[in-house]
């Protein structure tokens, strides 16, 4: 499959950075960041996601819904990492509603899936346990209980979860099996503790106290949520890592800019061969990261084979290459760099938490290892 | 000496807070409370971004290093 975007993902790429670059550029996240809004992003905003489609890419038609894939996701990612702009985005209309598309009942279907499309509501999904992205490791679990369960357990790095109404529970429910449970967020031994993060971004702690889970509330099947799981973070992790080429291609151009005007010693710093090598191994970086991110969501959506391993270095390389595009930024800034007034800082704090979100570099670095038989 | 040890010690100080902000994951990326003591993993890696700009860039360093230690030619 060719390395490019087709005509409608063209302009609904240039639609969408038009959007968010008009609507809420980073201007945007510092007003909420410094107004130490509550919920931590706004409501208005999200509600025009779905007057644009953006929150219905993932729901089906039928519920809906626009029915679009990966790449779709993928492109309204990226526009969110050269704005830094907090959104359900990725909770809800990537992760929650691919996992109930991909496995929830009729009902559930029925009822959450047009109110992601409509971004009526925020369903957060809860992974993550302990520092590191382990999802081979969750303790939290659903013992049996008459025809339902009782969930106990913590979750941490819960994207959204203190403004969810929902929670999607990957929980174990036997030694090898997960399950994936439907959770109010009001319900009996719920506790939630909004974290509050380096990047601006939303996130919460979440425990679970013998939490009463009713039959239905089950997505899929009992001991079989894993492998539904490990396809919606795929999906998730490609998302990310074309969140961070956003970010990595937002900060090289503004440095590169920045090597072009500033003086010093009489010359542009650009004309300085030390700096344009670094420069032109960033852009060689960038460009490699292009087209992995681009490979691994294609491959999400065609090439279920192939998913894992793609999305695996795709993510790897994503973090790697913002994690090296926001130090250079610094570095080649100088002073400036180091400054809250300038942007550049923000990318930077955003770039590190999209690095831990769902594995890091090494994390995925020893996917590809596994995967190839080492 | 002092340019070799400058660059040295501000790149090594960084190379330690990246690990320290890798090895500490989710929670090191806390910002405020008192789980995170504030944050102080999170602003101490940010904070030592700025060790190789203040007091002389490591490239400007480097550029010591290369013209009065080795002598290598150039403006």
């Amino acid at each position: 499959m060719a390395l490019v975007l087709n005509e409608e993902q063209g302009m609904l790429r240039d639609s969408v950075k038009a959007f968010l670059s008009e609507r809420a550029p980073v201007a945007h996240l510092r007003k909420l960041r410094d107004s130490r809004d509550a919920i931590g992003f706004d409501r208005p905003l999200w509600r025009q996601f779905a007057d644009q489609g953006y929150s219905a890419i993932l729901v089906p038609e039928a519920q809906g819904g626009l029915g679009l894939g990966a790449v779709e996701a993928g492109i309204i990612s990226e526009a969110l990492g050269r704005t830094l702009t907090p959104t359900p985005f990725l909770s809800t209309a990537v992760l929650a509603a691919r996992t109930l598309a991909r496995a929830g009942s009729q009902a559930q279907q029925t009822a959450l899936l047009p109110k992601i499309a409509a971004a009526e509501t925020v369903i957060a999904l809860a992974v993550d346990e302990t520092s590191k992205h382990r999802p081979a490791a969750i303790a939290a679990k659903a013992a049996r209980e008459g025809s339902g369960f009782r969930l106990s357990g913590a979750k941490s790095f819960v994207l959204d979860g203190h403004v969810a109404e929902r929670y999607i529970v990957a929980a174990r429910t036997s030694e090898l099996g997960l399950t994936l449970l439907l959770v109010d967020a009001r319900a009996a031994g719920v506790t939630i503790e909004r974290t509050l993060m380096v990047d601006a971004h939303n996130a919460a702690r979440l425990r679970f106290d013998g939490v009463n889970i009713a039959a239905d509330a089950v997505i899929g099947t009992v001991d079989a949520g894993g492998a539904v799981l490990d396809e919606v973070l795929d999906l998730g992790r490609a998302v990310v890592a074309a969140q961070l080429l956003g970010i990595a291609d937002t900060v090289f151009g503004i440095t590169l800019a920045y090597l072009k005007e500033r003086r010093q010693f009489d010359r542009a710093i650009g004309e300085f061969q030390a700096l344009q090598h670094r420069a032109a191994e960033l852009y060689i970086d960038i460009e490699l990261t292009r087209a992995l991110v681009l490979g691994a969501l294609q491959a999400v959506d065609n090439d279920p084979a192939k998913a894992a391993l793609l999305v695996a270095q795709a993510k790897a390389h994503a973090c790697t290459t913002a994690d090296r595009a926001v130090r250079e930024g610094v570095q080649m800034h100088g002073g400036i760099g180091m400054t809250d007034e300038f942007d550049l800082g923000l990318y930077m704090k955003r770039a590190r938490t999209l690095q831990e979100l769902l594995g890091d570099a090494g994390f995925h670095a020893d996917r590809v290892a596994a995967m190839n038989g080492y | 000496m002092s340019s070799a040890l400058k660059f040295y010690g501000a790149e090594l100080n960084k190379r330690r807070w990246e690990l320290m902000i890798s090895a500490a994951g989710a929670d090191g990326l806390e910002w405020e409370g008192e789980r995170s003591n504030d944050g102080t993993v999170a602003r101490t890696w940010l904070r030592s971004k700025g060790n190789s700009i203040e007091g002389g860039t490591s490239e400007i360093q480097l550029n010591v290093v290369a013209k009065r230690i080795l002598g290598l030619p150039g403006v």
